[in-house]
């Protein structure tokens, strides 16, 4: 099971299994389920497992095996997006991958759909179900080209597109050093970063991210070193040392979001380390 | 009195620091009285960047420090105290450190 369901723009899982692969690679999520009877019980939840948008990208951008599912709204955008052409592309795939997976020995020149010829299978539809919905097109969602076009949809939905891919590489930064990173707002951060997984360690850093080179307040830096030495952690401020300019790149992203959001893992993020000096 | 006097009458004649003087006219050297680092004896020269509070610092700003101290020693320090002083005569001090570190053991 390699599949992330979205609801309203968010990775929502409930497949146990899942969140247990997820562990494995450094992604934590946030437990949110309650009890139906009790909804005020909020110390012991469990599925769904809520994933920050952060942590959503990360395993889309670099577990390619994990695909995104989406829900209802974000599925009738899709269908919106795409032309006769993406649709009969999306079906052939879906039916030559079909044959090979009952035995036929198709050679992989034949899986690349040609938009001169005329279509190989015509669909004849005999159900009155044959309005395009997420369960019938369950089989489509695993194609790269409708994987490029939900995560397209996906940054879309960003309240602020700049901000997010600043975070997004933050995090990145932080999970290629081996931190395993859950959301900080309860230490005054954007990010808490445990040296290990959060059950077996104290977390380490408290992180504020820096967007487009701006300039930090001493009095918050002297709030936040002061606070994380208190909780025995260091305040770590991190930003770009590029600033990503989103207006110049829609069409970019929309190509390819995965190889774009690739490049930009390219540029370093810079990062300094607070901690209360321990006098005065 | 300038930043640099403020922080250096602080750490001279307050915390007791030794062969404090201003390098280059923005940055202060001396040694602390003791030790700045947990469970080490020796005495390590530190480099203290004065600032005021109602200052604001961007990510470029702290590495320029860094990079001008480099330039002027030829050795980058891996961290810094910046001293933050006050209106009300209240001087505080804070490492940054380049980079992600582990806290340190108190």
């Amino acid at each position: 099971m390699n599949k992330l369901p979205i609801s309203r723009n968010e990775g929502l899982i409930f497949d146990i299994q899942t969140i247990k692969n997820l562990r494995l690679l450094g992604i934590v999520g946030y437990l949110s389920g309650t009890l139906p009877l009790s909804t005020q019980q909020n110390n012991f939840l469990g599925v769904p497992l809520r994933l920050l948008f952060e942590e959503l990208l990360y395993v889309v951008v670099h577990h390619s095996e994990y695909y995104i599912v989406p829900d209802d709204v974000m599925f009738q955008g899709l269908y919106a997006s795409l032309t006769n052409n993406d649709l009969q592309q999306i079906q052939f795939q879906a039916k030559m991958s079909q044959l090979r997976t009952n035995g036929k020995k198709i050679p992989d020149s034949a899986m690349i759909y040609n938009t001169e010829k005329e279509p190989v299978f015509h669909e004849i539809k005999n159900t009155s179900s044959h309005l395009p919905n997420v369960n019938t097109w369950n089989d489509h969602f695993n194609q790269p080209e409708v994987q490029t076009k939900l995560l397209f949809q996906l940054l879309q939905s960003r309240p602020n597109l700049s901000h997010s891919l600043a975070d997004y590489l933050i995090f990145s930064h932080l999970r290629k050093n081996g931190y395993f990173i859950t959301a900080g707002l309860r230490f005054g951060g954007k990010f808490v970063a445990y040296p290990g997984d959060p059950l077996r360690y104290h977390s380490h850093l408290i992180v504020k991210p820096v967007y487009n080179g701006e300039k930090i307040e001493l009095k918050k830096l002297v709030n936040g070193g002061r606070l994380a030495t208190a909780v025995k952690k260091v305040y770590v401020i991190a930003g770009l040392t590029n600033k990503i300019d989103v207006d110049g790149v829609e069409p970019q992203l929309e190509l390819d979001p995965k190889e774009f959001i690739t490049s930009l893992e390219a540029s370093p993020v810079k990062t300094f380390s607070f901690e209360w000096a321990g006098f005065g | 009195m300038s930043l640099l006097d403020v922080v250096q009458t602080n750490l001279e004649h307050f915390h007791f620091w030794t062969h404090v003087n201003i390098l280059d006219d923005f940055v202060i050297q001396g040694y602390p009285k003791e030790s700045l680092t947990k469970n080490t004896a020796q005495d390590t020269l530190e480099f203290v960047y004065p600032a005021h509070i109602s200052q604001n610092l961007s990510l470029s700003d702290i590495e320029g420090i860094f990079n001008r101290i480099d330039r002027l020693l030829g050795v980058r320090p891996k961290r810094i105290v910046i001293g933050v002083v006050t209106d009300d005569g209240s001087v505080v001090y804070y490492f940054a450190h380049e980079g992600l570190i582990k806290p340190s053991k108190v």
